[in-house]
């Protein structure tokens, strides 16, 4: 476990010294700028207006940072062969591929979490009322990148930076269509169906993450369906990072 | 624990190039095995298949058919692992560390005490000339730097075997010199050295053994000496002055003359004695009588040429 969390480490530090974090800072001047932008043309949801842009711009910088830092994470040490020296060393490559994600987990949880004691802390200074459906908000924007860093390490552990972003890109677009598609290939032949059916499996359904509703309104959902949200999730990051394990176990490293 | 260090038994490997369409093949059945406590030199042209195999013996890559064992054991085993260390060819290390903090990541890796990481890490960055360095990111280390590095990171978990992929590589002669050293004290702590290089001058001083490989198959493999030894022609140049024009030797005895002085090339030890027995008559002075060695590097480059002809063949 040791050396697992060091090969997390080192990513998060290569993230740091990189200035990734710098984002958090472009995040506060958009939330800044809307807040001030909204506020004044409108009177009466001015919370409502914090908690949808505010949740939005960190969903939009969660997922930059997932795409742009997770789909090098692997493939980048591979073209610059400094994982030669990192794999001869007595680790597994389930480990380094576990190590790389908590890094890259690291990255977006610290960044994330800044980004909305940010925005709660702008809603606080316009004397906007917290209410728990924003952390639901923010849970839900967490599982999502959760996923689509996973889908990054998989995608990094077989093929290139330019790939892999626009696989993860593609599989955003697909997992938040993906209810509507189900019910068209339904209606469309066989064939189609059952195609689409499998695509509809194998996608994660991104939708189910989205709580951007339950946070502007405050509203909660069940115990139950928060706890099926936050297994499906979880289940979906351990299913990719087998395949990713499995595919980069099987790597030659010429 | 098994008495070879290393063992490779008839090794293939084949690399797939523009997307399977063409295959090349890195590893043609090859053998070598390298005792504990010894200094292996493997050698071979670019392309012999030297990396190729060294990855192997590293888990880096696989082979298609064959065996490879270090101390008796499978080498994708983290176990077996943990008793090698190893320096790839041009390595590239994290440049957003510090060389220290590369080393710390590396005793990390290898499961090491933080404690013993810090000490042996000081030792280490002292020993390899990068005690002022050690605070520095690497992406401004020089290649020789970096070279020094990978060496340290290479030895920090003080390993049985220690694998090093042209570890000449970059540095200038005084680096060289001291690499060398390092190698002959790893030794002399009784570990075995199993290290791939084309200056060969640097083998001939260090190497127990080496082995030499072409087109992924061993060409020659034993002690330099007695590789040295078997291919020596007895040749003996003699160095004359003083002798008067008249004196002639039959064909292709006789190479140079300057300054007055002639050099006589004998084969056996009955042409030098008759040889020296007529310069003597002649009352001439013997300036040299000096054998002729084939250096290591004539020996590869003839192996390597008489290779090439029996693979046309």
């Amino acid at each position: 476990m040791g050396y697992i969390l060091a090969i997390a480490g080192q990513t998060l530090t290569e993230a740091r010294r990189n200035r990734v974090f710098y984002s958090v800072f472009l995040f506060g001047l958009v939330v800044v700028l809307n807040s001030v932008i909204f506020t004044e043309v409108t009177v009466t949801t001015v919370d409502r207006v914090l908690k949808d842009t505010g949740l939005a711009a960190i969903n939009l910088f969660a997922l930059a940072l997932t795409v742009f830092t997770g789909v090098g994470i692997v493939n980048r040490e591979i073209d610059r062969k400094s994982i030669y020296t990192i794999l001869a060393k007595p680790i597994s490559r389930f480990g380094y591929i576990l190590g790389k994600y908590l890094g890259l987990l690291a990255i977006i949880v610290t960044t994330s979490t800044m980004m909305f004691v940010g925005l709660l802390v702008v809603m606080k200074g316009y004397k906007a009322p917290i209410h728990p459906g924003i952390f639901l908000g923010f849970l839900g924007i967490l599982l999502e990148v959760m996923v689509l860093g996973a889908v990054a390490v998989l995608c990094s552990s077989f093929t290139t930076s330019f790939v892999s972003a626009f696989i993860c890109v593609a599989i955003y677009v697909c997992g938040h269509m993906s209810t509507e598609f189900l019910r068209v290939v339904r209606k469309s032949t066989p064939v189609r169906r059952v195609a689409g059916e499998f695509l509809y499996y194998v996608l994660p359904n991104l939708d189910r993450f989205n709580f951007k509703y339950q946070a502007t309104y405050d509203l909660m959902i069940s115990e139950r369906a928060l706890v099926t949200v936050v297994v499906f999730g979880l289940a979906y990051v351990a299913a990719t990072l087998l395949a990713a394990v499995l595919v980069f176990s099987r790597r030659d490293f010429r | 624990m098994s008495d070879l260090a290393i063992e490779l038994q008839n090794l293939e490997k084949q690399f797939t190039l523009n997307l399977g369409v063409r295959r090349r093949r890195a590893l043609d059945r090859l053998s070598l095995t390298v005792h504990r406590g010894e200094i292996y030199g493997f050698l071979g042209p670019n392309g012999a298949g030297k990396t190729t195999s060294i990855k192997i013996l590293t888990s880096l890559l696989r082979q298609d058919a064959g065996e490879a064992r270090v101390f008796g054991a499978d080498p994708a085993l983290e176990s077996t692992r943990r008793m090698l260390g190893f320096l790839p060819e041009s390595p590239v290390f994290y440049d957003h560390l510090t060389g220290r903090e590369f080393l710390r990541l590396c005793g990390r890796l290898c499961g090491m005490e933080t404690s013993l990481i810090r000490k042996r890490s000081g030792e280490l960055l002292e020993r390899v000339g990068l005690a002022q360095a050690g605070d520095l990111h690497v992406r401004r280390y020089s290649k020789g730097m970096n070279q020094r590095l990978g060496i340290a990171q290479a030895i920090l978990h003080d390993p049985e075997l220690v694998i090093l992929d042209e570890p000449m590589s970059g540095l200038d002669p005084m680096g060289r010199a001291d690499i060398r050293d390092l190698i002959v004290e790893l030794r002399r702590a009784g570990k075995t050295i199993f290290f791939s290089t084309h200056i060969i001058p640097d083998v001939e001083v260090i190497c127990d053994r080496i082995g030499l490989v072409n087109h992924g198959r061993m060409v020659a493999e034993g002690g330099v000496h007695a590789l040295l030894d078997a291919g020596q022609s007895k040749t003996t140049e003699v160095l004359v002055t003083g002798l008067p024009g008249s004196f002639t030797v039959a064909s292709g005895q006789e190479t140079t003359a300057a300054s007055g002085q002639r050099l006589f090339l004998v084969e056996s030890e009955d042409q030098l004695t008759q040889l020296l027995g007529r310069v003597m008559a002649e009352q001439a002075k013997i300036v040299s009588v000096t054998p002729r060695r084939e250096s290591l590097e004539d020996l590869v480059v003839r192996m390597l040429d008489q290779d090439r002809r029996e693979r046309a063949a």
